[in-house]
């Protein structure tokens, strides 16, 4: 399935043929994989791999549903430095992957509990006291989200 | 056990708090003597969440925390990010306000390389580079402050265009610092290219080659120290950059040599870029039209009610883009800084994920690093270029 | 002469006290705590435009043993904290310590899980510089400050009051 999106060609593909449609890229050409990232919908992750062809410089983007708590096979035989990338999704996604050397934190602290970059992860913000009476306020919240 | 005492290995911990790692890096050394066996980069020193708090910002918020992601290149974060935003509201920048962003963007670039050399020079005991390189700086930093209050982080970017025009004065300003920068860059170069320490300390250190860069995604001097000429601005060209004439150099080895002279050579070509802009300015708006995007000029308010309207909705809740999702990238002056930014239709971004570039090229030392001594370690940092702020974000 | 050091100076050994502090004050190394954004403009400040050296601070000490003052320049994170406590123990006494910057101070504009301002990690910071990034005569104004304060100060053995 391929829509294109900014002129760049997005193909989603499930978690059983993932592997297969990367190393088919790969040997097509497309030898760089520039970023490794993932949205957080609560029930359910999109993890996207982003891919360029260094000859051609054509980008395509291919995009992983994983629901919470399911694992992803890892994609560090094919690119080694997808190895701290996958590292950061785990720490901050809560993205397990199957076949990576080390999988631990990256970013917070060792013995940190949750991960942060959850949709239902609080931003543990400190309200911001006022004078006079007037109610203390988070800042994100002074400008309120409109639809 | 007793073999366990005899073992050659020292763990050494080169901590986060050093003088020499350029920010508040970690590595976990084990060494043989003085040769490095194996050497782990642990990161996460500067974490602060700034994607998480991009989150909870209006559109128009973003711009200060995003500026401060990669911090001594401020302009680039910012155009990188109002240049996505641009793209996946299909609007187009004026063209004055483009050829202003490029100077901006390409002094930002001399900026930096000047204080890459002058802190490099600075860890190999070359204390006066130091201060030479930074009083180069202070003239730039003066031009940005003409132009926004800020030395730093010159925040003008808005979304559409820039928030205010040039001063009279800044063009005769830039003119002048154009005159006198070559003579600096002069001195730099008679001082360091043909010195026998800084080529005996640089010269096959850290070589990371073609495969190893792609591999590893290195982007930036790093690949254009090996030989591979990508520059975003030639490959996915942005604002006017198809229009000025510049080289991209390259150079074959791959060491910490070779990244110097692509950093060097940079510096020239980009001063070349902001004479050319100068003369290509010429009068005209520096904000796009579009009422739902700018703020209205302020002599409008007193006549049309419309234009109240507009200010109140663009204050209050701010720009509403449609819903979707792009990715646009900028070459910043570590490599290519990408935006992948998620609108789910509402005035705050959905996601919005900072492809950093330092983030790959600390992930190559972890290979790179073996073999080399202790002192190594140090120049092999140095000529990365890293900045902790855009790998921990 | 059987001083303890709780007791204020007396007043034969006054004017060796505001001698000492005078010392003290004008001969400050910093110990280099630089994180982020705010390490850059203190770079700046130790360059040759805005010369930190004419105060008697160019010496930015590597080791915190041998330092008097630690200038935090910059956001400090949950994994950071423990380190800066670390650090700022092994800094013997008399010591100061200057937050620069507003993450430095209060967290700034980081306002989430992330960031830690210092006042929670030390007993007690003494003087606070605002700014993001401050500029480097802001910096300086600070650190006058801190000597000021130095030079005040009757404690002369320069142990401080527990808390």
């Amino acid at each position: 399935m391929t829509t294109s999106l900014g002129g760049m060609k997005v193909l989603e593909v499930k978690k059983e043929g993932l592997i297969d449609l990367l190393t088919a890229l790969k040997s097509e050409g497309y030898a760089v994989l520039v970023d490794l990232t993932a949205t957080d919908y609560i029930t359910e992750t999109k993890v996207h791999y982003l891919l360029r062809n260094p000859t051609t410089n054509e980008r395509v983007r291919v995009v992983v549903v994983v629901m919470r708590g399911e694992k992803l096979p890892t994609v560090t035989d094919l690119w080694p430095g997808a190895d701290w990338y996958e590292r950061e999704l785990y720490d901050m996604f809560g993205v397990g992957f199957l076949g990576h050397p080390d999988l631990k934190r990256i970013l917070m602290p060792d013995n940190w509990e949750g991960h942060p970059m959850r949709r239902d992860y609080p931003l543990m913000e400190e309200p911001v006291q006022f004078k006079h009476g007037v109610e203390p306020k988070c800042p994100s919240e002074i400008i309120p989200h409109v639809k | 056990m007793l073999n366990d005492l005899h073992d050659d290995i020292l763990e050494l911990n080169l901590g986060p708090q050093h003088p020499s790692t350029h920010g508040v890096l970690r590595l976990k050394l084990r060494l043989k003597g003085e040769e490095v066996v194996s050497a782990e980069p642990v990161i996460g020193y500067l974490h602060t969440g700034i994607e998480k708090e991009c989150e909870t910002r209006t559109y128009m918020q973003v711009f200060t925390l995003v500026d401060r992601i990669d911090y001594l290149s401020g302009p680039a974060e910012e155009q990188g990010y109002a240049g996505t935003v641009e793209q996946l509201m299909g609007l187009q920048v004026p063209e004055r306000a483009q050829h202003i962003r490029v100077i901006l963007l390409e002094l930002a670039r001399i900026a930096s390389h000047l204080v890459w050399i002058g802190t490099s020079a600075l860890e190999l005991n070359m204390s006066s580079i130091y201060m030479y390189a930074f009083a180069e700086r202070e003239k730039i930093l003066d031009l940005f402050e003409e132009m926004s209050g800020a030395r730093m982080f010159p925040s003008c970017w808005r979304v559409g265009g820039l928030a205010y025009d040039l001063d009279p004065h800044f063009e005769e300003n830039t003119r002048k610092f154009l005159k006198d920068f070559p003579r600096t860059w002069k001195d730099l170069d008679a001082l360091l290219t043909d010195n026998y320490v800084w080529r005996t300390r640089l010269e096959g250190v850290a070589i990371i080659d073609k495969n190893l860069c792609e591999a590893y995604m290195c982007t930036g001097p790093v690949i254009r120290g090996a030989g591979v000429p990508y520059d975003i601005r030639k490959v996915y060209p942005y604002l006017t950059y198809n229009e000025y004439a510049f080289d991209i150099p390259t150079q074959p080895e791959g060491d910490a040599f070779a990244r110097y002279m692509v950093r060097m050579e940079e510096m020239k070509q980009s001063a070349s870029i902001v004479e050319q802009a100068l003369g290509k300015l010429k009068p005209g708006p520096v904000i796009v039209d579009d009422r739902k995007v700018a703020l209205p000029p302020r002599r409008e308010l007193v006549r049309s009610m419309e234009a109240v309207i507009h200010q109140f909705k663009l204050v209050s809740s701010g720009i509403q883009p449609p819903v979707g999702e792009v990715y646009s990238c900028v070459e910043s002056a570590r490599g290519e800084i990408g935006y992948y930014l998620v609108s789910d239709g509402s005035n705050k971004p959905y996601r919005l994920r900072v492809r950093s570039p330092s983030f790959p090229h600390i992930q190559v030392l972890k290979e790179v690093l073996k073999g080399y001594l202790l002192s190594d370690v140090v120049v092999a940092i140095a000529s990365v270029d890293p900045i902790l702020g855009d790998v921990d974000r | 002469m059987g001083m303890t050091p709780k007791e204020k100076s007396p007043f034969l050994v006054a004017p060796l006290g505001k001698l000492i502090n005078w010392m003290r004050a004008n001969s400050l190394w910093p110990a280099q705590f630089g994180l982020a954004c705010c390490a850059i403009e203190m770079m700046s400040t130790a360059g040759s435009r805005y010369d930190m050296a004419r105060f008697g601070m160019e010496v930015f000490r590597a080791s915190p043993r041998q330092s008097d003052v630690m200038i935090v320049a910059g956001r400090l994170s949950q994994k950071m904290a423990p380190v800066l406590e670390t650090v700022y123990d092994q800094m013997l006494e008399p010591k100061w310590i200057v937050a620069m910057g507003d993450c430095a101070s209060t967290g700034g504009i980081y306002n989430n899980y992330a960031v830690v301002p210092v006042d929670r990690v030390v007993p007690k910071v003494d003087v606070y510089v605002a700014g993001c990034p401050p500029r480097p005569e802001a910096l300086l104004n600070g650190l006058i400050l801190l000597q000021k304060k130095i030079k005040k100060d009757d404690n002369l053995f320069g142990w401080h009051e527990s808390t």
